[in-house]
């Protein structure tokens, strides 16, 4: 009993700020939602559901979720797939780990922002270093509504592939290497080991970094640092 | 066990507050000079005349001080920047340089005074008219404004001239023109006409002037969206139309005045939309252009005027907060007066708003383009003069941007349009 009352008090001061900082501001803006508020002009008036009504009409919020979703989706699903091939291509590695690992941890660590404005420029329709390679051509990356998207998503993996690729990483580094020798033994090896031993232990990792990328997929398009680069997609 | 450390806790942010409040403030108060601070953006040009303006305002007011703090770069961030020091309480500055079309949002919100009674009726009229409506409210003067600015068509002499062309009147002749030069010149890498097509403020500028160019109007004087809706979609079918007959190249769908003004600025096009800024950059020593640049009036389409072109431009108001109003107003008064504009002329890449500079013999001497402007700036349009109108802007953008990258066609995006700015209006309570 004592136990579990100095659990609850140890807890305290982790609930209260994790309340403070998303309970209240979540429940807050359901309020706001309810409103009409324009601060500059002293505006504040009870709107009951009239933007909720206003959004199943609006033809640009269902474009908006779509793209949300698509981009989710998608990008999602190449970051895992490229991530966990990326951790054993690591494991593998004979020399030069510690630098494959330094170059990963770099992309990630590179504010929002930075990679924003590196891959705006990399997609600049007449400057830019992806057009000159593809020898002078005049694609226009961000700009065409067909390929906006798909830019966006590459952008997003190279970002965020080294964050998959370093959690499975370090999963896959407390795997004992009795097990796989175990298998061996057994006649067990390549895929059947892959399928029976990496897998199993590697997925809960996965799953969590899935849930993490697909939460800030869907934060991320809200922030000030993409927004710049994300606006391209979200009024078209 | 709490109040002990809530006391202390109370006592480390009131000191902090208190060097906060020491910090941000003009140090002891009554005694000693008095700091008055400028918020303006970087002068381009030459040589910024802003510190010479202000030593001389020093000189000629004793134990004043004007110090000059520069804004962020883009507009968009000016404009945050306000907006969240203005509402927030104490702003930290006296005089602000305001894009021209934030003046009567700024005077609605309560944060900058009302000049009418320290501006002579004569001293007010002495600025073109264009640049005095947006800054007046309810029968009162807000701003004065700085510089000026007009949309432009830039054309290459020397290609009009060698196929004996004389600058377009009409969207169709300019088409018509582009494709004679470039069947003539054969060089896949000219463009036709470069313009601004990328969902933000200056795109919004690009498709008011289409829409003046068509003799309508994105809202009419009683709040109203698109009061002719039919002449709303050609002009809007018109500027999608120069990207799909290949008269100006796709990418302009996200293109701002620089990502423009830079191909043309390398003799890769024939025809430009910009602002006067740019007749510096062509003429520079090293341009690939220089001499080789004409401006002529924007083109019409089938029901608008010529020369339909938006008016720009900056202001300069005072803070509703500032500890010294009438020396705030005086330095708004002397910065945007005859001297002052004629120093910034001189040695910035800006335009006066006073209209009688542009005889002045003297000026014209430092900047041939005066006399050439003068009738296009008379020409301009103001946007629309309401308080609200960043908030109309960013509500039609994607609509306008949509139907300019082929989303959407014209007709959807004015009847969504039409909707949108209802809902905003709702919300305003109009």
């Amino acid at each position: 009993m004592t136990d579990r009352r100095l659990g609850w008090l140890l807890l305290a001061p982790a609930l209260l700020l994790l309340g403070g900082l998303t309970v209240y501001p979540a429940i807050w803006v359901i309020w706001l939602s309810l409103q009409y508020r324009v601060p500059v002009f002293g505006i504040a008036r009870w709107a009951g559901a009239a933007h909720y009504a206003f959004l199943t009409v609006d033809s640009r919020f269902w474009n908006a979720a779509g793209v949300t979703a698509l981009f989710t989706v998608a990008s999602v699903a190449l970051e895992s797939i490229l991530g966990l091939a990326m951790a054993l291509a690591l494991r593998g590695q004979q020399r030069g780990r510690r630098v494959a690992v330094a170059l990963l941890l770099l992309a990630w660590a590179l504010p929002s922002v930075v990679t924003a404005k590196m891959f705006e420029w990399l997609y600049h329709p007449s400057g830019g270093l992806v057009n000159f390679l593809l020898g002078g051509r005049a694609v226009n990356w961000l700009g065409d509504p067909a390929l906006a998207l798909p830019s966006l998503v590459l952008a997003d993996v190279w970002r965020t592939t080294p964050f998959v690729a370093l959690l499975c990483y370090a999963r896959l580094l407390t795997i004992p290497a009795e097990l796989y020798e175990a298998a061996e033994v057994d006649g067990a090896a390549g895929v059947q080991a892959f399928a029976r031993i990496t897998w199993p232990l590697v997925r809960p990792i996965l799953l969590v970094a899935l849930l993490f990328r697909i939460e800030i997929g869907i934060i991320c398009r809200n922030t000030k640092g993409k927004r710049a680069i994300f606006r391209w997609v979200a009024g078209k | 066990m709490a109040p002990r450390p809530a006391r202390a806790a109370l006592l480390v942010a009131g000191l902090l507050l208190a060097l906060l409040a020491a910090g941000c403030g003009q140090g002891p108060s009554g005694a000693g000079p008095i700091t008055l601070v400028f918020k303006h953006a970087k002068i381009l040009g030459p040589a910024d005349p802003v510190p010479g303006l202000l030593r001389r305002f020093e000189a000629e007011h004793p134990g004043v001080r004007v110090q000059s703090e520069a804004l962020t770069w883009s507009s968009d961030e000016q404009h945050q920047f306000y907006v969240i020091n203005l509402e927030g309480g104490s702003p930290p500055f006296d005089v602000m340089m305001l894009d021209v079309i934030w003046v009567p949002e700024f005077a609605r919100a309560g944060w900058i005074l009302d000049l009418t009674a320290q501006v002579p009726p004569a001293e007010r009229d002495a600025h073109f008219a264009s640049a005095i409506e947006p800054a007046t409210q309810d029968g009162r003067l807000w701003a004065l404004p700085w510089f000026m600015n007009v949309g432009l068509l830039y054309y290459r002499k020397d290609l009009l001239a060698k196929y004996g062309l004389a600058p377009p009147e009409t969207y169709d002749e300019l088409a018509r023109q582009v494709r004679l030069i470039q069947a003539g010149e054969r060089d896949p890498r000219l463009d036709g006409y470069l313009w601004q097509g990328k969902q933000y403020e200056g795109g919004m500028v690009n498709v008011l002037e289409a829409l003046w160019a068509n003799g309508t109007r994105v809202i009419d004087e009683r709040g109203r969206p698109f009061p002719e809706p039919k002449r709303a979609r050609e002009a809007l079918a018109a500027l999608r139309g120069l990207i799909e007959s290949g008269v100006s190249p796709p990418w302009v769908t996200a293109a701002d005045e620089e990502l423009t003004r830079r191909p043309f600025g390398d003799g890769r096009a024939i025809f430009l939309r910009g602002w006067p800024y740019a007749l510096d950059l062509f003429e520079l020593p090293d341009s690939r252009v220089r001499q080789r640049v004409g401006v002529a009036p924007m083109p019409r389409l089938a029901h608008g005027p010529v020369g339909a072109a938006s008016t720009g431009g900056a202001h300069l108001a005072v803070s509703a907060r500032t500890r010294h109003p009438a020396l705030a107003v005086e330095l708004v008064r002397f910065l945007t007066s005859d001297v002052a504009q004629r120093a910034m002329t001189e040695g910035a890449a800006l335009r006066p708003s006073r209209p009688a500079l542009y005889h002045d013999a003297q000026l014209i001497a430092r900047d041939p383009t005066l006399p050439a402007l003068l009738p296009l700036i008379l020409r301009g349009h103001p946007r629309p003069i309401t308080p609200y109108y960043l908030m109309l802007s960013t509500t039609l953008q994607p609509e306008f941007s949509a139907v300019l990258v082929g989303r959407k066609s014209p007709a959807r995006a004015v009847q969504d349009g039409i909707a949108q700015v209802r809902h905003l209006e709702q919300a305003l309570g109009r």
